[in-house]
């Protein structure tokens, strides 16, 4: 293997999103999904991978509680060939394994490029969490946070860490606002007061072309990661 | 009076192919037997007699080498009882099991039971040549019928071609370290069988285990099959592994 | 019950280390020369530089680090933290290797608990105590005596081996692999050390945990004790953290059966470092062996689990 050949660097372990793999390879745009349980963090990777797969090499990690739950599915989608999922347990504290102690990741991301060659783009999905839940900087170079307009549309109003700062906020479901009574127009007033000028988009990631906005966010990630 | 003897078998390959026993020597309570072998080409040794009750205090050892292209097979009349000494002595057991390049051994010793009161300390080490086959079954009651475990202690040493393939150490009773009897050690459980196959053989797909037992590869080459299942379902198992 | 087991296995520690300490305090400051002080004092600034050249940081030698565990630590009553001197910052860092938070991957293993639990063996808070001392003396000795043996000097690759033969599990092996190559990851970061460096290319699939913990202690100056404390604390300490998510114990109660184990993680620690000096001279073949049939039975089953909360 050459994960760990006698010139690795000893910051590749402390900055683990250094850009460029021991092989010399940049490594993939890694970008965390979060957000709280039901909200459509699968189906948005799901969604992704369909739209993307054609144009660009994906790997998938998911971070369940119930581990391997969101792998299957996406498995039984067929979005991906399995070999490009994975799933990490969590020790039931989906929060620890993408913030705190990150290595578990690390280990899945690292060895899914090894395993299925390079690739272009890895999606990091957490375990369906709270709204406190947000990435660190040492396993994603970006974040999504989804949330959707069934959930309430106060969310935006109350902030936490993953609407405040997330790179792109989803709100997803919006074809269900008028069944659940959500104000949109209220939704994005409070989400632009929370984030200020970070992007937001109102979509239904499984509707139509619902995942072109997330996707074409992704593209401009990637071009300036490759650029 | 305690005891101190050493029994020696050594096989070799004869010249049809078969093998025979050149060493064969019993001692103390260790008496050795040529008894006949369910397979061509192999020889068989069963333990008999007193060698069945270790007291406290005794040493018994038992060497065995198996030379290159030898096969035989090592078994025991009865189940091997630990029992204790007024003195409160251990026993000790030692075993050393030599198997050559391209020979084979299979050591199929009845149970080891470990009386009220009884203190005995197991050592069994293996060295395997390159290429050398083995079986091994090791099997430890609690206590008989009934009555509260003795001390047993066991330790299993296998080399192969000079790395260490197993090493392992048991300690059960009232003397091991706390715990032994929780649930992360041994439970309420009073037996354990274990089997060691060297090298792995081809399993059929579809190997059903009982409960409370694991089958598992080391890091060289063996499959180890452990089981804290009741005896006869341990025993079935690994009679048809042996087989494999 | 469960309090009076500890009890008395706690008194006999307290002795014995009373009594280790009398007999030991003439030959402890024996083995600390100038050459062993001179090269801990020297340590925090040669860290510093570690990254690009550290072989620079002076060593005590081998024999010595590991001849010195029982008599050193006996001299000094708390055995712990590598270095008295002011400012060596060796105690605080066995309490940040030793903190659960420390990001080496732990927080996501049960050590065993998390089968124990669905099978029933472990149902409250005196099934986790009696879990948990099992696990010390058996898993956790290993793990602590290999850990020391690191520390030590010994060969982390033929440590590697000798944790391979005492780990029959296959499960239980790729865990501990898995566990070791995200500690490296840490380790790398937070003690780079040329040693490191050389196990981490060596075992690119990770080397053993307690492999990687001891050669850890060693980049971070601690002394062969700390490391074994360090590995036999941990062995405890994940088992009751898992059993408070997976019972919804009272965390309360979950650090009362640590605290009660604390005389036992001594004597477990001291042995495992015995040992480990032991093996200095007499190979790997000195370190103890103990076997938990449940935890390498159980290991099996949970890794063939569809779901689970813990990797382990």
């Amino acid at each position: 293997m050459h994960r760990d050949h006698p010139e690795v660097f000893p910051e590749r372990y402390a900055h683990s999103s250094a850009e460029v793999r021991p092989d010399g390879r940049r490594r993939a745009l890694r970008i965390g999904l979060g957000g709280p349980v039901g909200s459509g963090k699968t189906a948005t990777v799901a969604a992704l991978c369909r739209t993307l797969r054609d144009r660009l090499a994906i790997g998938v990690v998911t971070n369940d509680i119930y581990t391997r739950e969101d792998a299957e599915f996406l498995l039984r989608s067929a979005v991906l060939p399995p070999e490009r999922i994975v799933g990490v347990e969590t020790g039931a504290c989906p929060h620890t394994a993408i913030r705190d102690d990150i290595s578990a990741n690390l280990e899945a991301v690292e060895d899914l490029e090894d395993a299925v060659g390079p690739l272009d783009l890895v999606l990091v999905e957490s375990g369906g969490d709270n709204l406190t839940a947000t990435f660190s900087k040492g396993l994603v170079d970006a974040q999504i946070f989804v949330i959707d307009v069934a959930g309430g549309d106060d969310i935006p109003r109350k902030g936490g860490p993953g609407v405040t700062t997330a790179d792109l906020l989803v709100v997803n479901k919006t074809d269900l606002a008028p069944h659940v009574g959500a104000d949109l127009d209220r939704m994005a007033r409070d989400a632009a007061a929370q984030r200020g000028a970070l992007p937001v988009v109102f979509t239904s990631v499984t509707r139509g072309d619902g995942i072109a906005p997330v996707a074409a966010w992704i593209g401009e990630r990637l071009t300036a990661w490759t650029a | 009076m305690t005891v101190t003897a050493a029994a020696r078998i050594g096989a070799v390959r004869d010249r049809a192919g078969g093998t025979s026993l050149p060493v064969l020597a019993g001692a103390g309570p260790v008496a050795l037997r040529r008894t006949r072998a369910a397979r061509e080409g192999w020889a068989r040794v069963t333990v008999v007699g007193a060698m069945s009750a270790p007291l406290g205090g005794d040493r018994l050892r038992i060497d065995v080498d198996v030379a290159a292209g030898a096969r035989l097979t090592v078994d025991s009349a009865a189940a091997t009882v630990s029992l204790p000494d007024l003195a409160g002595r251990p026993a000790f057991y030692d075993v050393r099991l030599t198997v050559a390049e391209g020979a084979e051994l299979h050591w199929l010793p009845e149970p080891v039971i470990a009386a009220c009161g009884s203190d005995l300390r197991m050592h069994t080490r293996v060295r395997l040549g390159a290429g050398a086959r083995l079986v091994l079954r090791e099997e430890l009651v609690l206590g008989r019928h009934g009555e509260a475990t003795g001390d047993l202690t066991s330790r299993l040493t296998v080399e192969h071609d000079g790395r260490t393939l197993l090493d392992q150490a048991l300690a059960f009773g009232p003397g091991a370290a706390p715990g032994w009897d929780g649930p992360a050690v041994l439970g309420p459980h009073r037996t354990l069988g274990q089997l060691l196959l060297v090298p792995p053989p081809a399993l059929p797909p579809d190997v059903s285990l009982p409960p409370l037992t694991s089958l598992t590869p080391l890091a060289g080459p063996g499959l180890l099959l452990t089981s804290t299942s009741p005896r006869p379902a341990f025993s079935r198992t690994a009679a048809a592994l042996t087989r494999a | 019950m469960t309090d009076l087991t500890e009890r008395t296995a706690g008194a006999g520690a307290g002795a014995g280390a009373g009594a280790g300490a009398g007999a030991g305090a003439g030959t402890g400051t024996g083995h600390r020369g100038p050459g062993t002080a001179a090269g801990r004092g020297a340590a925090p600034t040669a860290v510093v530089g570690a990254t690009t050249a550290p072989d620079a940081v002076p060593r005590t030698d081998a024999a010595a680090r590991g001849s010195g565990v029982g008599a050193e630590d006996a001299a000094r009553g708390s055995g712990v933290g590598a270095d008295d001197a002011p400012g060596s910052g060796a105690l605080a860092a066995l309490l940040l290797l030793s903190d659960g938070r420390f990001p080496a991957g732990g927080h996501a293993h049960s050590g065993g608990a998390e089968a124990a639990v669905a099978d029933g063996r472990v149902r409250d808070a005196a099934g986790l105590a009696d879990f948990c001392r099992g696990r010390l003396h058996t898993a956790g000795l290993v793990a602590a005596a290999l850990a020391a043996a690191a520390t030590a000097g010994l060969d982390p690759l033929v440590l590697d081996d000798a944790a391979d033969a005492r780990t029959p599990s296959l499960a239980l092996r790729t865990v501990s692999r898995r566990l070791g190559r995200q500690l490296m990851r840490a380790a790398r970061a937070t003690w780079p050390s040329g040693e490191l460096d050389g196990l981490a290319a060596a075992r690119p699939r990770g080397a053993h945990q307690p492999v990687v913990l001891g050669l850890t202690a060693r980049a971070a100056h601690l002394r062969p004790l700390d490391a074994a404390y360090a590995a036999a604390y941990e062995s405890v300490a994940g088992p009751a953290t898992a059993a408070v998510r997976l019972l919804s114990l009272d965390p309360f109660h979950c650090a009362a059966v640590l605290a009660r184990l604390a005389p036992q993680i001594d004597t477990t620690a001291r042995a495992a470092a015995d040992a480990a000096a032991g093996a200095l001279t007499h190979g790997p073949a000195a370190l103890p062996a103990a076997s938990a049939p449940l935890l390498d039975i159980s290991a099996e089953h949970h890794a063939a689990w569809p779901v689970r909360l813990f990797a382990s």
